[in-house]
């Protein structure tokens, strides 16, 4: 009770670094997943435009009313920069800016322009196509002499076709890419303050004359690390059901199915690995600077390297080769697998076993590791 | 004196290996970090040719549009084709689906049917484009042509024709620049570690070495000037690096004016030095719990600037500009931003001016604090 004790005192003292990581996991993923709508059936992308009509003709408002229907419409807060900033931040992809008398010019073959600001990606070229069809379109009756007011009528009929089309999946994909997304990033805050905080309550127990005197007390030292492993794995227990917990607030009852169930599986697995991680650099650094230094640089290192921030399908591949080496690597794969699952069974959890075996084998390592620097320290004690 | 308390000063700073760390090494990893995360990122979200299946039985055959806009679309010459089309039976182009070597097909029967496996932005052009080829089709159908040559041409007017735009985007685009930006101005900010622990030297509440310090026959002004001065000059040998790193290792791009850059650079490490100084005078603890608050505050300063997400920046100067307008670290990114992205020089001279004034007020409460300390005993 003594340890577990000097545990919780350390453990108060820093819980700010605790609940600081909690709540930015659930504040970045609320944020990042506020926009994404739950879908079971074909949902088109709908790319972000802001469109300005200094026409105000027939054709105008009803080239303005097609655009609205195919995209989301952005508003842009009034001031100088704020398009081009609004651009450059990808907050919307495509700007038109239709010029006063545009339609009426066009009609009568004048040399007209649309004004237009754009990104260079996949919505800007999509919302190219509405624009260009639409412009086509009035171009193409224009040239068959059809007028103005059938032309809206016309055009609009000719517009509204839909073409049938069917999903072969029936699987939620945007609320299992909220599931993937919110276990992945908790590779992130589960080393900048799990292991964090087991690293720095173990330095504080190796604390030379600490320890000094833990050694000559009337407690056996196996009983002292004994209770020591297991306050560090009831700190592990507590942030995984609070980080699963934080799973259910951010991507709602998806937690509670089998993809979720796997995922918080494959939580647990990496939470374990971790702690063994958090008590070999505890038990190897002896200086607690360094440990900040050290866990902050493995927190983003693998982070940035194994997908955590930046989904493993857009990293090089020479970036995820380099990944292999860690643990994270092979959780935040399994999560992205998770959600392509569409039935479950042997094979399709295969890979995932795989990997969940892989993660056992590197916690099982750190468990030697650690067992050769406590064999060390003691002989030179 | 000045000269061997600042030269004395330097030798202590580049001894202390947790200093160097933060504002020398760990700058240098976060960057090749952010550069091996967001190599690829910017050409993923551009357009590339989409991969789709089309049953190629009789039906397809038989129709004309359809036939015409997909030759058109695919063809295999043309670099600016938008699909790589696999033709075959619905079997194999189901399996392909599956294997998610394409991102749907087509199969015509009366009407198109358009097979996908998930929602997505390929899907989504795919059934965009089967509608604009409805769109040739019926436009076609309701001007009644007769003749193969008039429906090619409007065919290829509708799929094809010029449609004039004045293209104003800015020439660079590159948003991911962000990210090294708030890396300089997260620098510049550890510069205040530096500050902080030169200052903690020759403050006698704080150090053995401050008592000491405190009781020399040398003017105390002379003495926090020389360390601060000791302090700024590592800061800007750190800053220089990074600068030399990103620039000849990673290619960032900070634009055409590398002195401006400079100039900002220099009062952004001002601003660092500001804050070590205001955190060593105001706070009463230890060395270790200001290196925690500084390195702390910076992240937070770090984060609303857009490091951990480049869009915060943006959500942040959109909705709560207060936020940002108080902050050094996005001051410094902001001015490097408007240098890259912006031709005129107000938002820069802007952040400029928000530093100096954010430096002098932390420096002048500092001022206030430290000005006639003096101890019977301590």
């Amino acid at each position: 009770m003594t340890v577990f004790k000097a545990f919780l005192k350390i453990l108060n003292k820093n819980k700010g670094t605790i609940i600081f990581y909690t709540l930015l996991l659930i504040g970045i993923s609320y944020i990042n997943f506020n926009s994404l709508e739950s879908s079971r059936s074909f949902e088109q992308v709908k790319p972000k435009v802001h469109i300005r009509d200094n026409d105000n003709s027939t054709l105008s408002k009803d080239f303005v009313n097609y655009i609205t229907d195919n995209s989301e419409i952005i508003e842009i807060k009034n001031y100088d920069e704020a398009l081009d900033d609004a651009v450059f931040y990808r907050d919307i992809s495509y700007y038109i800016n239709i010029p006063e008398n545009y339609f009426d010019d066009l009609l009568n073959n004048k040399d007209v322009s649309l004004e237009i600001k754009k990104v260079n990606d996949y919505n800007a070229t999509f919302a190219e196509r509405f624009v260009n069809r639409y412009i086509r379109l009035v171009d193409f009756y224009k040239n068959n002499n059809i007028n103005q007011e059938e032309m809206i009528k016309l055009v609009r009929d000719n517009l509204n076709n839909t073409v049938d089309i069917q999903m072969t999946t029936n699987l939620d994909t945007t609320g299992l890419l909220k599931l993937s997304s919110y276990f992945d990033f908790s590779n992130y805050t589960i080393i900048a303050s799990l292991v964090f905080m087991i690293s720095m309550i173990l330095n504080s127990f190796n604390d030379l004359n600490i320890h000094k005197r833990i050694t000559i007390s009337s407690m056996n030292y196996k009983k002292h690390n004994r209770y020591l492993l297991l306050s560090n794995l009831l700190l592990s227990l507590g942030l995984f059901i609070i980080y699963v917990l934080g799973a259910f607030l951010v991507v709602g009852d998806i937690v509670f199915t089998y993809h979720g169930l796997v995922c918080v599986i494959n939580m647990g697995i990496f939470i374990v690995c971790s702690t063994t991680m958090a008590i070999l650099i505890g038990y190897l650094i002896t200086n607690r600077n360094a440990i900040g230094g050290l866990i902050n640089v493995i927190a983003l290192g693998t982070s940035f390297l194994c997908g955590s921030f930046v989904p493993q399908q857009y990293l090089p591949s020479s970036v995820l080769a380099m990944g292999h080496v860690f643990p994270s690597f092979y959780y935040i794969e399994s999560n992205d697998l998770v959600s392509k699952i569409e039935s479950f069974n042997l094979d399709s959890l295969r890979p995932i076993i795989i990997n969940n075996i892989i993660v056992i084998a590197f916690t099982i390592v750190f468990i030697i590791l650690t067992n050769i620097v406590i064999k060390k320290k003691r002989k030179i004690g | 004196m000045y000269f061997h308390i600042f030269i004395n000063s330097l030798k202590v700073l580049f001894k202390n290996k947790m200093l160097i760390f933060w504002t020398f090494i760990f700058p240098i990893v976060l960057g090749t970090l952010f550069n091996m995360a967001f190599s690829n990122i910017e050409k993923e979200e551009m357009f590339n040719i989409i991969d789709i299946g089309i049953v190629n039985d009789d039906n397809y055959k038989n129709n004309q549009a359809y036939n015409m806009a997909f030759s058109y679309l695919g063809n295999v010459d043309d670099d600016n084709r938008i699909f790589n089309i696999s033709y075959g039976s619905k079997d194999k182009l189901q399996d392909m689906l599956e294997k998610e070597d394409i991102s749907g097909y087509l199969y015509l029967d009366t009407t198109a049917h358009i097979i996908i496996k998930s929602n997505g932005i390929n899907e989504s052009v795919f059934k965009y484009v089967v509608e604009e080829i409805n769109t040739i089709s019926n436009g076609i159908q309701e001007l009644e042509f007769r003749s193969i040559e008039e429906i090619s041409k409007y065919a290829i007017s509708l799929m094809n024709s010029e449609v004039k735009v004045n293209d104003t985007t800015k020439k660079n685009m590159s948003y991911t620049m962000i990210e090294f930006y708030t890396l300089i101005a997260m620098t510049c900010l550890y510069g205040a570690t530096l500050s902080m622990y030169s200052l903690n030297q020759i403050l006698p509440n704080m150090s053995n070495k401050g008592k000491r310090v405190a009781v020399s026959p040398v003017s105390k002004f002379k003495m926090i000037l020389a360390s601060l001065g000791a302090s700024f000059i590592t800061q800007l040998i750190g800053v220089l690096l990074l600068f030399i790193y990103t620039i000849f290792i990673l290619n960032v791009d900070y634009g055409s004016n590398i002195f401006l850059v400079i100039l900002l650079a220099i009062v952004g490490s001002f601003s660092g030095l500001a804050l070590g100084v205001f955190v060593s005078s105001i706070l009463k603890k230890n060395e270790n719990t200001k290196l925690g608050f500084i390195i702390g505050i910076t992240m937070v300063y770090s984060f609303f600037a857009g490091m951990m997400g480049i869009t915060m920046k943006y959500i942040i100067d959109k909705n709560m500009p207060i936020i940002n307008k108080i902050n050094p670290v996005n001051m410094i990114t902001d001015g490097l931003y408007a240098l890259y992205y912006y031709d005129t020089l107000d938002r820069y001279i802007f952040n400029i001016i928000s530093l100096l004034i954010f430096s002098f007020i932390l420096i002048f409460i500092s001022f206030i604090f430290l000005r006639r300390q003096k101890y019977d005993s301590i």
